[in-house]
């Protein structure tokens, strides 16, 4: 089984109260990245929406470093962030496809490496997208991926089980159904 | 597609992205972008306050009544009738009155025509905003009659929503006894004999009254 790129520093996902905001930033914010490509399949995006989410913690610092989960809080305004973002965007090149375009735009430019399983998880309803890229991209448990989702666990598992289901078909199908 | 393959999918995706990432630049342009809100923070605030401020003295120099120099009480029996004066007109004209000597003309006399000369600068503020300084003079020497001569007129450009101008008194006398009284700032002498009306000290702000009203 492939070892997760963030599973050695697992350890530090109990995060102190008071640590320094940089030492937050420098543990979280490649997570934060890879979290936001796999919602908006957009590279350059991620990096930025992975940065406003930094820079609203930094500014809240002396709140959110008291949380007990910064953590947490942190993947909570990436997701939201990203969900926007794409929101955003479908509905801007709907837009443009019904005023210019003939055919279809891309909305994303996934990843080249399994290009099509990224765009098939770009297809899954919202909730079990986002609790298939915390559980693969970021590799947080069931318990943490409920506390960031602020939703139980036993949902956490329907929607991993649901949206593994749905993965599974449309790519052995050859796409969406 | 089992769940090592997602997994692996997962864990590739967060690889190369660790791997591009460029964190310490990232912190330190999260940082600059910090400062830089920070700072249009700062001055959008100072422009608010500075709105703020303005806006009060605009509306409190709005709100403010037109000062009103009331005639003394006691009037000399020479001027039984003070409502008879135009003051009401005069007053409709200027707010205010502000003497400068540059070049005291000596005393003349007592009372109103004391060390008011030739040489002696006047300005006139006049806070109406649609009032010039040529308006302003030709008003106040329609007013006064013959008796000040506009040797120039100069625009002040005070901080006042009208307008306010200087002029050069030609004359030994300024009707004063059509206007009731006349306030003079900062006489940088003690007019010689003293006035009658008012202190006599240089810095202090002298009373004048019109001929025949001094209390």
């Amino acid at each position: 089984m492939a070892k997760s790129a963030f599973e050695d520093d697992r350890e530090l996902q109990v995060v102190m109260a008071s640590e320094p905001f940089e030492t937050l930033f420098h543990r979280e914010f490649p997570r934060m990245v890879a979290v936001a490509y796999a919602i908006t399949g957009n590279r350059w995006a991620a990096e930025e929406l992975a940065q406003e989410a930094c820079l609203r913690a930094y500014r809240s610092w002396s709140s959110v470093s008291g949380y007990d989960k910064p953590g947490a809080w942190l993947r909570r305004v990436t997701i939201n962030l990203s969900n926007s973002f794409l929101r955003r965007r479908i509905s801007e090149l709907r837009a443009l496809e019904r005023y210019v375009l003939s055919g279809t735009e891309p909305v994303a430019n996934h990843p080249a490496e399994a290009k099509e399983f990224w765009q098939e998880v770009a297809t899954l309803p919202r909730r079990q997208r986002e609790v298939i890229v915390l559980r693969y991209v970021d590799d947080l448990s069931t318990s943490e991926i409920a506390d960031v989702l602020d939703i139980s666990e036993s949902s956490v598992r329907t929607h991993l089980q649901r949206g593994r289901e749905m993965l599974a078909r449309q790519i052995d199908s050859g796409g969406p159904q | 597609m089992r769940p090592d393959e997602m997994r692996r999918h997962g864990a590739a995706l967060a690889e190369r992205v660790r791997r591009e990432v460029d964190t310490p630049l990232r912190l330190d342009l999260l940082l600059r972008r910090h400062r830089r809100g920070r700072r249009l923070g700062y001055a959008a605030a100072a422009v608010a306050v500075v709105v703020l401020v303005l806006g009060t003295l605009w509306t409190t120099a709005a709100d403010s009544p037109p000062v009103v120099i009331e005639p003394p009480t006691t009037m000399p029996s020479a001027n039984p009738d003070p409502q008879a004066l135009p003051v009401e007109v005069y007053l409709a004209l200027l707010d205010e009155f502000v003497v400068e000597s540059e070049e005291p003309a000596g005393c003349t006399g007592t009372g109103v025509h004391a060390g008011i000369g030739p040489g002696i600068r006047v300005s006139v503020v006049d806070d109406r905003p649609d009032r010039t300084p040529q308006v302003v003079a030709e008003s106040v020497i329609a007013e006064t009659g013959a008796l000040i001569e506009t040797a120039r007129i100069e625009e002040l450009g005070l901080p006042t929503a009208g307008t306010a101008c200087l002029f050069e008194l030609m004359t030994t006398s300024i009707a004063l006894d059509r206007v009731g009284s006349l306030r003079i700032d900062a006489l940088p002498w003690p007019p010689p004999g003293g006035f009658e009306a008012g202190a006599s000290r240089a810095g202090q702000q002298y009373i004048f009254y019109s001929k025949g009203m001094s209390p």
